[in-house]
């Protein structure tokens, strides 16, 4: 066991961690931080994609003490970001959701995709977007919340 | 190969985060055999959740600044093994001089994959399926490998033994990547995939149209990569491209062996597939051209 | 009545907190002291077990026990005993569990399952439904006799068949030999595929001491849940407590009965401590239940004059090693085989089979992907050999509502759909005639269709139950016990009690917690089949209805004027001769209080119910009356077709349903596109594959592709018709599954009628294709082949 530090959603916290514990065990089980979700445990699904310094990674695949010293940000933690409740209100509005499984991750995704490129449209969001899966099927309408949102990441907005 | 698991959890291992290179080469000579190196980690984690690997040390070698590198150097272009397949993508160096490199990295796993996956990683993996491999080929690239004790360079196309397997010994890191031409060359890269993430085939081609040379390599069509170049294409320079992808399907068809893996594909639709995917990337390489 | 709600576009109202990702599934919920289980699984697809050494298992740090089959003495299953809780004396498949080890961590024992030591005695293992059926088979149960049967199933002992179902209308195979009649004969199969519901199945239970059993458990159909578990376990109903909170999907996974019993004895084992099983997603694919195999040889023969005149089908469904669910799925598929047609002559057997494979259980449309893959494709090889437009042949062999009767003897009701119109709709939406070219010589361009209808596959009994609770503030709580998965049907229940009473749909919240309890929520006998819209707000309705009336009675007296003569809408309850004398309903919430303090009536609660009017079991020969409503709908595809590679992109969809009365139309357009891509799935990459011994390879999501982002390639055209069913809640049928099952043959179908090649396995992937296109026309290869390598570029020598 070895302490690591983590900044989850602005909050400093110090956890207890072994080597072998991956971020998605440490947010959810220990920080109970449970809008990160799985359903592969190996890379494949992204349910349980959060930012990490900013980027979004998989945190299944992700070991805790990789992450130490890291800022961690998650769906939970949105709401906060003016931005992104707007985007998450999007969502909502443009029903792209069923389930709810997979969204957290697609909200924290397309966060970061539209902060990074808030013009992007087409083939390249959908690229952006594909290392989640939906089951429920909602790729129409969370593409078109994404698309809607894209005018309050624009530097005038 | 599968990758089913019933297992959610890694195995037991010390993580060790190495800060500079001559650390992580006297650990990994330290525990020699029972360490692994751990670059972007997706395939060593799937691996281990299967338990087909249980390494007792595990060593982080992404926070060494010189292993993330992107350089132009006296050698062309030198790639360090833990740049990450966003940033072989944000890199305009690899956008101009390394195309093939360039557009492989774009399927280097999905998108947020490609946050951690790094070139080392895909190279290491050893599966047949890596897009790295043939791309660096079709560039002639080689591989800068050290131990604690010594350094030598590995072409890019020695590498993959059989699957899962590389020519690297235990107690070696892939320490640069060297792409040894310095601009001047076109290239393209093209996969497909058959209701699996697993490719049928994939081609890469690169054209170094001053010296007239044409490479091109393709992955998972066999354990091992294959590669050809403008001789053993039968290219003829003065012909049309019509008549050269003729020549060149003739080429390829008379040597690759395709096989029958994983049940993704047959040998037979891998090697048409190789072949369509040669054809199309030779084409769009010389319309570009 | 001016709707406020109904029919608009309302998002699910547990929407902000998925979006923040602070809804509570199953999957969520812990306590302090929580233990973990993990089962040890075969390895072999049939043999008997010799011994079971869990020493090693038990050396394991922080391991508390470990369970074996022979502890654990139950039957389980819904239509069908046929399941045990953990392998006992022999295993079934590989992936059977033997062994549940509980640990007080996860990793734990994750390390002591791979421990557990099983010593085996090989049996000839039974792979395939043809070996299943040889009279020599091994069997893959022995004591089928013994096991429990629900009415109207026919497993036959001694035997691998776990049920067999006929259905005679007419005489098919008497019409079929007859002259002039134009026979179009095939066999089409579909692969086990996997529900894959992101939410794996997972279950915490706690065994109390006082011994009522508490689960928190991923599932869809909490009553079902609680009543076949305690039934299994000889316990009274009420001793089982099911939490069901929001499922992360379920598409039949999570219908009947889970692994909740293994987890309770695991829980009362331990000293009744809570156990927790997270199913990992290999072990959902390789040890829990998935969609059954199907294989089906169909004869059908048409007039000249495109009547569809007989059909005659015999369906194999590959159970695996539990057919406890599937058993039903073989008759739904047997019963509903002649599709949205009218075909007087009509023979099905259909059967469920046995084998040493992964289990079956029910599926997101349920024996209709199964049935009408092989009707569909059917209907456009015959419009070939006719010389007719596919739309033709089916405009004229389509059901007449009020007049045809189907091949169960039902008939067909004259207010359940217009699939006349849900046809036209996608008929002109499509234009199957305007086929245009793709640039790249190389691709073909094609279009095809699919109609389909489905009713729920239920018990005659299947019945429903509401309450609508009234708050102080005239703030109203519903419950029903309709399971959330993501369908958004507890939405569509708010909606319709708003409207109802006219209040704002603030104010309406339907069953606390986002969750289902069956100590406090009514009964619902499960949520399948796109029963509960149209079952549960039937029930709501009386449940309003009843609320309704004690207000009425109320007012009756406040107002001094007769209870007919007081109506309650739009938020008011007012007299209807004197329209004047009106209040709002909320003073009448907790009875109506005088100034000075005197209070008529009490707090304001309805109750209403609802079960299927006049349904039975159908008789031997497949007759009787067993549905509730038919949903129709159709499906429409523009593809591009790569020859030389056999990829298939779609370009559009069509999505066409008779929906009764749209209530929600932001969901049921979800549902619509979200069913698509399903579809899509299935007809294009999913299959489970199995190995030499009958084990699933591909138990993952790398190897079993599931449509991603870059697969929502069609530009998507979703459609309702509304022809209001009597019965239904405001007019209302479900749609949640028939929206996929069109998918694969209309793909199939727009493949046909641009290549002219017959492809009757799923899935359609770019493999399949290009062997099929390879065998049945090389000449559109070798022609296409030249095209990409053909085209003239300048000479290279210029570089």
């Amino acid at each position: 066991m070895r302490t690591i530090t983590l900044t989850v959603n602005g909050l400093s916290k110090e956890v207890s961690v072994n080597d072998n514990e991956v971020l998605l065990n440490v947010l959810r089980d220990k920080l109970g931080v449970t809008s990160v979700k799985a359903a592969c445990w190996k890379g494949e699904c992204g349910l349980c994609t959060v930012l990490l310094n900013g980027l979004p990674v998989k945190s299944c695949m992700t070991l805790a003490v990789e992450a130490d010293g890291k800022e961690v940000i998650t769906a939970e933690g949105l709401y906060s970001d003016d931005r992104a409740k707007k985007l998450q209100e999007s969502f909502v509005k443009h029903g792209a959701l069923q389930c709810g499984f997979c969204t957290p991750a697609f909200i924290v995704t397309s966060h970061h995709v539209l902060s990074k490129e808030p013009d992007i449209d087409g083939e390249d969001l959908k690229k952006e977007l594909s290392g989640i899966i939906c089951r429920c099927g909602t790729y129409y309408q969370i593409y078109d919340a994404v698309r809607d949102a894209r005018k309050y990441y624009k530097k005038e907005h | 190969m599968s990758y089913n698991t019933p297992n959610i959890t890694l195995p037991k291992f010390t993580y060790y985060k190495a800060d500079n290179l001559a650390d992580a080469l006297s650990l990994l000579k330290q525990y020699n055999g029972k360490a692994r190196v751990l670059a972007g980690g997706i395939e060593l984690f799937k691996q281990m959740r299967q338990r087909l690997i249980v390494p007792e040390h595990i060593i982080d070698i992404k926070g060494i600044e010189e292993l993330r590198k992107i350089d132009v150097t006296d050698r062309g272009i030198e790639i360090g093994p833990a740049v990450t397949a966003v940033e072989l993508q944000k890199s305009e160096i690899i956008r101009e001089k390394c195309p093939p490199l360039f557009k492989a990295a774009s399927f280097m796993g999905d998108r947020i994959l490609q946050n951690s996956v790094t070139i080392g990683g895909n190279l290491t993996s050893g599966l047949p399926c890596t897009e790295g491999v043939p791309a660096l080929m079709s560039m002639d690239s080689v591989l800068e490998v050290r131990s604690a004790e010594r350094s030598r360079i590995l072409p890019v196309s020695d590498l993959i033994l059989n699957i899962r397997k590389t020519t690297l010994n235990s107690d070696e890191i892939i320490t640069k990547i060297i792409v040894p031409y310095n601009g001047g060359l076109s290239g393209g890269y093209l996969k497909l995939l058959n209701a699996s993430e697993m490719a049928v085939a994939n081609v890469a081609v690169a054209l170094f149209s001053a010296k007239r040379k044409l490479r091109l390599a393709m992955g998972a069509v066999n354990v091992k990569p294959y590669y050809f170049d403008e001789s053993t294409l039968g290219w003829k320079w003065n012909e049309s491209i019509e008549e050269n992808i003729r020549l060149a399907l003739n080429a390829i068809g008379s040597t690759i062996k395709p096989m029958a893996y994983n049940r993704v594909a047959s040998a037979e639709y891998r090697g048409e597939i190789a072949k369509v995917l040669a054809a199309r990337a030779l084409k769009e390489l010389f319309r570009g051209a | 009545m001016s709707n406020k709600f109904v029919g608009k576009e309302v998002p699910q109202t547990d929407s902000w907190l998925k979006v923040t990702g602070t809804l509570k599934y199953a999957f969520d919920i812990n306590f302090p002291g929580t233990l973990y289980a993990k089962l040890a699984t075969s390895k072999l697809p049939h043999a008997k077990i010799k011994n079971i050494d869990v020493s090693e298992a038990l050396k394991v740090k922080g391991v508390v026990t470990v369970v074996t089959g022979r502890d654990l003495p139950y039957r389980l299953g819904l239509y069908l005993s046929d399941r045990d809780v953990l392998a006992v004396d022999k295993v079934r498949w590989i992936g059977h569990p033997v062994a549940a080890v509980v640990a007080d961590s996860l990793a734990a024992a994750e390390e002591a399952a791979e421990r557990v030591s099983i010593e085996y005695e090989p049996l000839e293992p039974v792979l395939t439904v043809e070996r299943a059926l040889e009279k020599d088979s091994p069997l893959v149960h022995e004591k089928l006799g013994e096991y429990r049967v629900f009415p109207g199933f026919k497993p036959v002992p001694g035997t691998n068949i776990a049920n067999v179902f006929e259905l005679k209308h007419g005489e098919a195979e008497k019409v079929l030999e007859e002259q002039d009649i134009i026979i179009v004969e095939e066999t089409y199969s579909l692969p086990q595929i996997s529900h894959g519901a992101m939410e794996t199945q997972n279950v915490l239970a706690w065994w109390r001491f006082d011994d009522y059993i508490e689960l928190w458990t991923s599932i869809q159909s909490p009553f079902a849940t609680r009543f076949l578990m305690a039934d299994a376990m000889g316990l009274p109903v009420n001793r089982v407590i099911v939490h069901a909170p929001p499922s992360g999907g379920a598409f039949g996974l999570k219908a009947g009965l889970g692994w909740e019993p293994l987890v309770a004895l695991l829980s009362r084992k331990v000293g009744h401590r809570p156990v927790k099983l997270i199913l990992s997603r290999a072990e959902q694919m390789t040890i829990a239940p998935v969609r059954d195999g199907f294989i089906a040889k169909v004869r059908a023969g048409f007039k000249r004059d495109g009547r569809f005149i007989a059909y005659q089908a015999d369906f194999y469904l590959d159970a695996g090693a539990y057919a406890d669910y599937t058993v039903n799925v073989a008759k739904t598929a047997g019963y509903s085989a002649d599709g949205a047609y009218d075909i007087p002559n009509v023979h099905i057997r259909s059967m469920a089979v046995y084998t040493n494979k992964i289990p079956t259980t029910a599926m997101r449309g349920f024996g209709h992907p199964e049935n009408h893959w092989p009707l569909e494709q059917t209907i456009d090889r015959a419009a070939r050999k006719l010389g007719m437009n596919p739309v033709e042949i089916r405009r004229i062999n389509l059901v007449k509502p009020g007049e045809s009767v189907r091949a169960t003897g039902d008939r067909v009701r004259a207010d359940e759909g217009d699939p006349q119109k849900v046809l036209s709709m996608l008929a002109d939406a499509i234009a199957l005639n305007h086929v245009e070219k793709p640039e790249e010589p190389w691709k073909v361009r094609a279009k095809g269709i699919s109609l389909l209808v489905k009713a729920p596959s239920q018990p005659p009994n299947a019945g429903a139950s509401a309450i609508v609770k009234f708050n102080e503030d005239g703030t109203v709580d519903v419950l029903t016990g309709n399971g959330s998965m993501g369908q958004g049907t507890p939405t569509s229940l708010a909606i319709i009690a708003a409207e109802e009473f006219g209040i704002p749909l603030e104010r309406v919240k339907v069953n606390q917690l986002e969750m289902v309890n069956t100590d406090s929520n009514p009964y619902t006998w499960q949520t399948v089949g796109s029963r509960g819209l149209f079952s549960d707000g039937s029930a709501l309705l009386k449940a309003i209805d009843d609320a309704k009336e004690q207000i009425r009675e109320t007012a009756s007296r406040v107002f001094k004027v007769p209870v007919e003569d007081v109506e309650v809408s739009g938020g008011y309850v007012s007299s209807r001769t004197h329209p004047w004398i009106k209040k709002e309903i909320r003073e009448f919430a907790m009875g109506y209080t005088y100034p000075d303090g005197t209070t008529v009536g009490s707090a304001v609660i309805g109750r209403g119910s609802y079960a299927p009017v006049l349904n039975t079991f159908l008789d031997s020969d497949g007759q009787g009356s067993n549905t509730v409503f038919h949903t129709y709908g159709g499906t429409g595809v523009e593809l591009e077709i790569d020859l030389l590679t056999g990829q298939v992109k779609v370009l559009k969809a069509i999505q066409v349903y008779d929906v009764g009365k749209a209530i929600d139309k932001l969901l049921i357009k979800g549902q619509m596109d979200g069913g698509f891509i399903m579809g899509l799935g299935a007809a294009l990459y999913e299959e489970l594959k199995f190995d030499k011994d009958g084990g699933v390879v591909n138990a993952n999501f790398f190897d079993y592709y599931m449509p991603h982002f870059e697969d929502m390639t069609a530009e998507m055209e979703s459609y309702t018709v509304e022809t209001p069913q009597k019965d239904g809640p405001l007019g209302a049928r479900g749609v949640g599954e028939q929206v996929m099952v069109g998918v694969a043959p209309a793909i199939a179908n727009a493949i046909y009628n641009a290549l002219g090649v017959s492809i009757n396995e799923l899935p359609i992937t770019p493999e399949k294709l290009w062997k099929t296109i390879k065998d049945q026309k090389p000449e559109l290869m070798e022609r296409a082949a030249k095209s990409l390598y053909g085209e003239k570029i300048q000479g290279v020598s210029q570089i």
